[in-house]
């Protein structure tokens, strides 16, 4: 039984090293969650404290019917990570209700171990990680409290879990590198809700304005030799095809033939890293022409398409061409699509837009006359547009005239659409940040951006971007060049001199390289890996031989630390000294028993051999005063060294 | 708790073959250390493996390392575990010969004469365990392993199991001795007997001039003298324990015949002479005893007690128990 004030500390301890795994899940849980099992966790550590009854079967078979129903209810299903992650954690909690015996606390720090796990399905990047590291460690130092079984000394459960983790790490890091991955999975991707920042299958005014103070990284792209010009580092992403009058969306019914796509013109190669956005999309430029297909696959609007959410860290190699001529050919059903306008909608944007086209002598010229006049009228390029009524696009025209990429792709797709020529509008995003100290270019949320992409009878699908005739800088610098003037920030945050930047740019390329070398490794990686070490095609069988080469190592390495650590220690000089005594003694036949204290030894050494009594008591004496009393140390230890020397029975 | 967790009478007597009788102390080297992952080992690992399949699954890099951490740190806590035994030195420590149905206790010193402490470390025997101890660098503990009895005659301690599952419980390390040690049971002393028959005059076995009526002078102290006769004033100035001797009327020896031990069988006469020597040496009053085959002279003290004991406990003893 142990005393109650260990019980208390180990359950104190378990409780800490729970709410620790619990702390990264309190972002997403659901607050009545969060609150119910920090409630349960101070609620038993006062009933250890005050000595309180736990609660009986029957009230904990309620509570846990109480708690299952309660995520039914607010997650809708107990199944995915959300769920998972709640359940778990209420679990959790009602353990804790019963926990008494030591096998209660391994549940529990198990519980927390999975959650650790849970809270890396949710994100992988280092601040997660900074985290998730104490927390294990904290679990562990609970583990080794709770499997004590002495009640005698022991060593500090935090500092001797520290080292064992240290020796752990070789190991760990010769499995991480050369254990075998899998292609594919065992069964589907997760899936959880998540509040990510970013562009999205719909569009309304105002939307992307958002995102475009939102210094985020959405994805870092490596080229492979040359980079594009600014003016032509368009990525798209979503196509949005329906137009309701305010809200551009993408439109999931229909499905339509692949149009043709013919590439020219130079090849840009690169490998984008693509943060986690919860959409299904890719972004590339255009006109891209090469990716991988197991990942995603081209719709009838160009877009990269993946089958599932990306919900974590994502790679990808892509080539893309700057000449093409995509889709020369449109079917009636899609011109039918491309034209959509709602009916009875921005009605005065129709009628100008039918004047100015019955004035141009061809599509393309009035789309230049078009974009004439966003050039050359009151129009203004600003973040903070005011708001727009139902009908978006009179409005915008005709009264605010204030707007952003948004605004500006909406009204001038809508005026084509009246106009009779197919066109919609492309999210995605546009520019980067050259990372000279990495080497890449950096999107962020901030670069989102939209434009327009009409179909004309000779060039097929064409890229227009009407901000461009708004705010020219805008394409070429970035949204700050566009909205403060160029001189402003010259030197500033984009101006690209500033320690502060310098710092940023440095950051950002430690979460690059943890993205490539950590959160990507994979298979295609340790082959390289494998090559390094001279394997020609490394297969599975060359992976578990280095894997069990390593894994030896490691463990001679491990073996050899531990060795090192418990070798005998050098008895002190005293001590040495002693021992001498005792040898010489043991050698003409007087032993010291185990349990014989020194004094209760040199008793027996006089009544067995009076002869040796005289010098065996003053060695004995010595040496007591040397353990006991080292105030004389010195001269006590020369005396003792000398006497045992001269003491030969 | 029931130590052998393979109770399997063939590992058994397969280890007892490959070591061999231990004598005097014994070094646990590694030929003679086994481990093996406990309940909560196996937990562990499907707990391992449950998180293996999820990393794998999502690709999930950073809970694959997670997963792996925690496998190489289960890993090195194996190690660990097995060093917490090896080279660890296990001596004969003291018994103590106890009364049957008392506990014989069986001392084991632990020395450690590595540079790391050793924690939880429990012997055991088939029947009971001792409570764990630990032992510091370069230090020594003693265990107490107790042995029930239920009668008089020798207990042999066969079979000892040293265990740790330390540090983190995942596994169980152990270490076998057959030390083949053994510890004399007294017999039970009688709860009520009549007294000693009276000795056969002054001219028995021989009297001593020693009374309890008139002081007659101090003398060394031996242990098993009752403590009303100690000099306490004497011990409080000179610090020497010291023993007031009486004179007085001479009080004739008894020695203790089994022939004249009144009872049914020969346990329960043994028993009865148990207590008079029990009696007779907390008194501090000298006695003798007389067995069939053997007569031990008068004497006080607690070596006469012993003596005259281990005499009843090995009188046509049963056959010894294994402990």
């Amino acid at each position: 039984m142990l005393e109650p004030r260990e019980s208390f500390r180990r359950l104190a301890w378990t409780t800490a090293a729970l709410v620790a795994a619990l702390l990264p899940h309190m972002l997403h849980l659901r607050i009545w969650v969060t609150a119910l099992v920090l409630a349960v966790c101070a609620w038993r550590l006062l009933a250890e404290q005050r000595g309180w009854r736990l609660p009986g079967a029957f009230v904990r078979v309620l509570v846990a019917l109480a708690a299952t129903a309660g995520v039914i209810a607010s997650y809708t299903t107990i199944t995915g990570l959300d769920a998972g992650t709640a359940l778990l954690a209420l679990m959790a909690a009602l353990k804790l209700l019963e926990t008494r015996v030591p096998r209660d606390h391994v549940v529990l720090i198990f519980i927390g171990w999975f959650l650790c796990l849970a809270a890396f399905l949710y994100a992988q990047d280092m601040l997660t990680v900074a985290f998730v590291v104490p927390t294990v460690w904290l679990l562990a130092a609970a583990l080794l409290r709770v499997a004590r079984r002495g009640q005698g000394f022991g060593p500090a459960p935090f500092r001797t879990t520290g080292a064992m983790l240290l020796k752990a790490l070789p190991m760990a890091l010769v499995l991480f590198l050369f254990f075998p991955r899998i292609a594919g999975s065992f069964w589907g991707a997760p899936s959880h809700e998540r509040a990510l920042t970013g562009l999205t299958d719909e569009m309304s005014p105002g939307d992307i304005s958002d995102l475009t103070l939102d210094d985020t990284v959405a994805f870092r792209v490596r080229f492979n030799g040359a980079l594009p010009p600014p003016s032509q580092r368009y990525w798209r992403g979503p196509v949005l095809n329906e137009f309701d009058g305010y809200t551009w969306s993408r439109g999931e019914s229909q499905f339509f033939p692949m149009p043709r796509i013919q590439l020219s013109g130079r090849p840009f190669d690169y490998t984008v890293t693509l943060e986690p956005t919860g959409q299904r999309m890719l972004f590339a430029l255009d006109m891209v022409g090469r990716w991988p297909a197991a990942m995603a696959e081209q719709s009838w609007d160009f877009q990269l398409r993946t089958r599932y959410p990306v919900n974590s860290v994502l790679q990808y190699e892509a080539r893309s061409f700057p000449g093409y001529v995509a889709g020369a050919q449109l079917s009636m059903a899609l011109r039918h699509l491309e034209l959509q306008l709602p009916p009875g909608r921005n009605p005065r944007t129709i009628d100008l837009s039918k004047r100015m086209r019955a004035a141009a002598g061809s599509d393309l010229e009035f789309a230049r006359s078009v974009l004439a006049m966003f050039r050359d009228q009151e129009f203004y390029y600003t973040l903070t547009p005011p708001g727009l009524a139902r009908d978006s696009v009179d409005d915008f025209l005709f009264n605010t005239r204030q707007g952003f990429c948004g605004h500006y792709a909406s009204a001038f797709t809508t005026m084509m659409r009246a106009a009779g020529i197919p066109a919609r509008v492309v999210g995605g995003y546009q520019g980067g940040d050259w990372n000279p100290i990495g080497g890449y270019l950096i999107l962020r949320q901030s670069h989102a951006h939209a434009w327009s992409e009409v179909w004309l009878a000779d060039s097929g699908w064409t890229r227009i971007d009407p901000t461009a005739a708004v705010a020219p800088e805008r394409i070429e610098r970035g949204p700050e060049a566009a909205l403060f003037g160029g001189d402003l920030l010259q030197g500033g945050l984009a101006g690209g001199s500033g320690l502060l930047w310098q710092a940023g740019m440095i950051w950002d390329n430690v979460n690059a390289r943890w993205n490539d070398w950590v959160v990507q490794f994979n298979r295609l990686q340790q082959q390289e890996l494998l090559r390094a070490f001279g394997f020609g095609d490394p297969d599975w069988q060359d992976l578990a031989l280095v894997l069990g080469i390593g894994l030896g190592i490691a463990l001679a390495l491990l073996s050899g630390w531990l060795a090192w650590e418990f070798r005998p220690r050098r008895p002190d000089a005293a001590t040495a000294s002693y021992r001498r005594f005792l040898r010489r003694l043991e050698r003409r036949g007087v032993d010291r028993a185990p349990y014989e204290a020194p004094r209760d030894f040199a008793a027996r050494v006089h009544r067995l051999r009076p002869d040796l009594a005289a010098p065996a008591t003053a060695i004995t004496e010595l040496y007591l005063r040397l353990r006991y009393m080292p105030a004389h140390g010195p001269r006590d230890l020369v005396l003792l060294q000398a006497l045992v020397r001269r003491f030969d029975p | 708790m029931r130590l052998t967790r393979i109770p399997s009478r063939w590992v058994q007597s397969w280890i007892r073959r490959r070591q061999g009788p231990d004598r005097g102390s014994v070094t646990l080297r590694r030929g003679r250390i086994y481990i093996l992952p406990t309940g909560l080992g196996c937990a562990f690992g499907v707990m391992l493996f449950g998180m293996l399949l999820g990393s794998l699954n999502y690709a999930n890099n950073l809970g694959l390392i997670l997963t792996f951490l925690l496998a190489s740190l289960a890993l090195v806590t194996m190690q660990a575990c097995h060093r917490n035994l090896e080279t660890l030195i296990a001596s004969e420590a003291g018994t103590e010969p106890p009364f049957a149905g008392q506990d014989a206790v069986f001392q084991i010193a632990l020395a450690n004469p590595g540079g790391v402490a050793r924690c939880d470390l429990e012997a055991a025997t088939v029947a009971m365990s001792a409570d764990p101890v630990s032992v510091a660098a370069g230090g020594e503990a003693t265990v107490d392993l107790r042995v029930a009895t239920q009668r008089r005659g020798w207990v042999t301690l066969d079979r000892v199991e040293i265990t740790t599952r330390f540090p983190y419980g995942l596994f169980r390390a152990w270490a076998v001795l057959h030390p083949g040690r053994r510890c004399l049971v007294y017999p039970r002393p009688a709860d009520s007997a009549p007294p000693p028959p009276p000795a056969p005059g002054s001219g028995g076995a021989g009297t001593t001039r020693r009374g309890d009526d008139d002081f007659a002078g101090l003398k060394d102290y031996h242990p098993g003298e009752p403590p009303r006769h100690i000099a306490w004033k004497a011990y409080a100035k000179g610090g020497e324990l010291l023993v007031k001797e009486f004179s007085g009327a001479a009080e004739p020896v008894p020695v203790f015949d089994l022939d004249q031990a009144p009872g049914a069988d020969l346990e329960s006469r043994l028993s009865v002479m148990a207590r008079w020597i029990v009696d007779a040496a907390g008194r501090g009053q000298a006695f003798g005893l007389r067995l069939p085959g053997l007569e031990i002279p008068p004497q006080p003290g607690m070596q006469q007690r012993r003596r005259c004991l281990a005499a009843l406990a090995e009188y046509h003893a049963p056959v010894p128990v294994d402990a």
